[in-house]
């Protein structure tokens, strides 16, 4: 379960100081599929990132089960981030130039995955994401679909916690999209959360809740 | 983890990875280059005028004629007392550089070796003695002082004279250092018959001196590449016979015609102090002059100038490829974007994106210095005589002065760029 207690973050350049977040308060259980939605510049993606361990809030708590994020350190936020979080994002983050098999490898790499094992995992995935006929194909000459399939793959091999996804459908046509987000909704049935940010209210409306936030505040729940 | 990823990006960047190697390669050499050669101008420069920094007093007989006197057993008795008064006082350096030719039997060398060559061509250069048909040669005679002061520096491979050198035995033979285009004539070891002054002596090659070899000597600079360069000994050996009491007081009276530089007098006290040797060994009276320093003046600055263009020339190199690595470096972090956010995505950190990127500047670095290692080892590796400062300075510096700014950016980049 993930729990946000007056979550603030302000960012600090050298002439002004923007607050994004001005204390967001609000719980996620485990095996649901939860919307972020509002404008742009609202703080969607600000809050996804917090949420993900790539930024630091700069007050209030979050939790992950037991887990006090906010109380880690640098390193141990890295290591959490590494182990719990799988995260999808608009434009996909794949490298082009690597296959769709290398660009899922890439997480099980960097964990030391034995090559067999790795081999045997991606496979699987590749099965139930329906990607398996374009491991071998480089990223750069798949579809826009079939690279957030890829993107999806690379964040559940490593079996995370918490998934998010930032405008996971964005640049997609809405038959892709209908597919993507019937993926998505499989997926949490294995008791994961599934956070995504979105502007779509058909998106949102394939959600089990929608969080809308405006100006940094949770406006409804 | 952190050098495959590297190893990994260089692998998937084949062209840009090649062309820095190259660059840095290609930058590291010229960079040895002109580092060593004013690393090496600068040694030569050092070595030839630090002994030339003060005016020096050339003394001269003004004896005529010279023929009695020399045979004269008694005259050249005192004048080998008298010059061992001068050659001793600690009061001034006493130098001897005398230019007499010197002839050569059965010489080996063709006619650019011969005395006067350089003035419009050599002129009654052969002999006959004793049915052998003797060549004369360019000579110049040291004494320990000057050959110390002047000449130990530019011997190659420092094999030179040793202060027992310079006294005389009865073997007659004596050592000598070539000149650098002697070099193929003459070799190590060989025995050289010398004649002087009517006596037979041997030189026996000792070594070669380096290529430009030269010394100062009446205001201008003397290039030694086509001398020989002789001892200047001290006899003490009784004379056996009217030729070798000739050949005794000949060799004192060139011995007399020296230069001395003074160092604890001035030159009132000097003249004193010759004249009271001269009263003391009833001795014919010295000349003393002196000579413009303006050609060595002159060399001198024009070296100096040539050197301080030469480090300016290799500061502006220094700058420039530091700069160009570094921009390089920034402009191919800010195409790698996409990619590092793909790592970051999947689970690297933003230190471990960093490292990467200090890794795969590294790993190009390392490519471009091996290459030049090897240019330079084929290449241009004698041109250097500290070597070890110089591939230093020009491999390891470069790296230092620019993974100071990559890492800053590449943090910074990572933090806003790619984390955001």
């Amino acid at each position: 379960m993930i729990r946000l207690n007056n979550i603030c973050k302000t960012y600090e350049s050298k002439k002004v100081a923007k607050e994004v977040l001005k204390g967001v308060n609000c719980t996620i259980r485990r095996g649901e599929l939860v919307a972020i939605m509002g404008k742009s510049g609202a703080g969607k993606s600000t809050l996804l990132n917090i949420i993900g361990g790539l930024l630091e809030a700069t007050s209030g708590q979050y939790f992950l089960d037991d887990l006090d994020v906010t109380a880690m350190t640098r390193g141990t936020r890295d290591r959490f981030r590494e182990q719990q979080i799988g995260l999808i994002v608009q434009d996909y983050a794949l490298i082009g130039s690597l296959t769709a098999y290398d660009n899922i490898a890439m997480p099980l790499e960097f964990r030391n995955v034995p090559i067999n094992l790795a081999r045997k995992l991606i496979k699987e995935i590749a099965l139930e994401l329906e990607i398996a006929h374009l491991l071998s194909q480089k990223v750069h000459s798949l579809s826009g679909g079939e690279c957030q399939r890829v993107a999806i793959a690379r964040a559940l091999i490593k079996q995370p916690t918490v998934l998010l996804a930032d405008e996971p459908t964005g640049a997609l046509d809405e038959q892709t999209e209908q597919k993507i987000l019937e993926l998505l909704q499989r997926l949490k049935q294995d008791n994961r959360i599934i956070v995504l940010a979105t502007h779509s209210r058909d998106v949102a409306n394939c959600c089990d809740r929608v969080l809308r936030i405006s100006e940094g505040v949770l406006v409804s729940n | 983890m952190i050098y495959d990823q590297a190893r990994r990006w260089i692998f998937r960047h084949k062209l840009i990875s090649l062309s820095t190697v190259v660059y840095i390669a290609t930058s590291l050499f010229c960079m040895h280059i002109l580092f060593g050669n004013v690393m090496s101008i600068k040694t030569r420069t050092d070595e030839v005028f630090s002994a030339s920094a003060g005016e020096e007093l050339y003394l001269y007989d003004n004896v005529e004629p010279l023929g009695p006197v020399i045979r004269n057993p008694e005259q050249v008795q005192a004048v080998k007392r008298y010059y061992a008064d001068l050659a001793t006082d600690d009061r001034f350096k006493f130098y001897e550089r005398i230019g007499q030719p010197i002839s050569v039997g059965g010489f080996k060398g063709t006619d650019i070796f011969c005395y006067g060559y350089e003035h419009g061509g050599a002129v009654n250069i052969y002999e006959m003695h004793n049915m052998q048909q003797y060549t004369t040669v360019k000579q110049l005679a040291l004494n320990f002082v000057a050959y110390q002061d002047f000449l130990a520096n530019q011997v190659a491979d420092a094999i030179g004279f040793t202060e027992e050198d310079f006294y005389l035995d009865e073997s007659y033979i004596l050592p000598v250092l070539l000149g650098a285009e002697y070099e193929g004539v003459y070799e190590v070891g060989d025995v050289i018959d010398c004649l002087y002054y009517g006596i037979t002596t041997k030189y026996k090659v000792r070594g070669f001196l380096r290529q430009g070899a030269c010394i100062p000597r009446k205001g201008q600079m003397v290039y030694l590449d086509r001398y020989m360069v002789t001892v200047s000994p001290t006899v003490t050996l009784e004379p056996q016979s009217e030729d070798e009491a000739y050949w005794q007081g000949a060799l004192y009276f060139h011995k007399l015609n020296g230069s001395v530089l003074l160092q604890d007098l001035t030159l009132p006290g000097f003249i004193n102090v010759l004249e009271a040797y001269r009263l003391k060994h009833g001795m014919f009276e010295l000349h003393i002059m002196t000579y413009p320093e303006t050609a060595i003046t002159s060399l001198r600055l024009l070296t100096y100038a040539s050197t301080d263009i030469l480090v300016l020339l290799a500061v502006l190199l220094f700058v420039f490829v530091a700069l160009v690595l570094v921009l390089g470096t920034i402009l191919n972090l800010s195409q790698d974007r996409k990619n590092m956010r793909a790592m970051l995505v999947s689970g690297l950190t933003t230190s471990d994106l960093r490292k990467i990127k200090i890794a795969e500047f590294k790993l190009l670095y390392s490519g471009g210095v091996i290459l030049a290692a090897i240019a330079i080892f084929f290449l241009a590796l004698p041109a250097t005589p500290s070597l070890a400062l110089v591939l230093a300075m020009t491999l390891l510096t470069p790296y230092m002065v620019t993974v100071i700014p990559i890492n800053i950016h590449a943090t910074r980049f990572i933090n806003n760029r790619v984390l955001r």
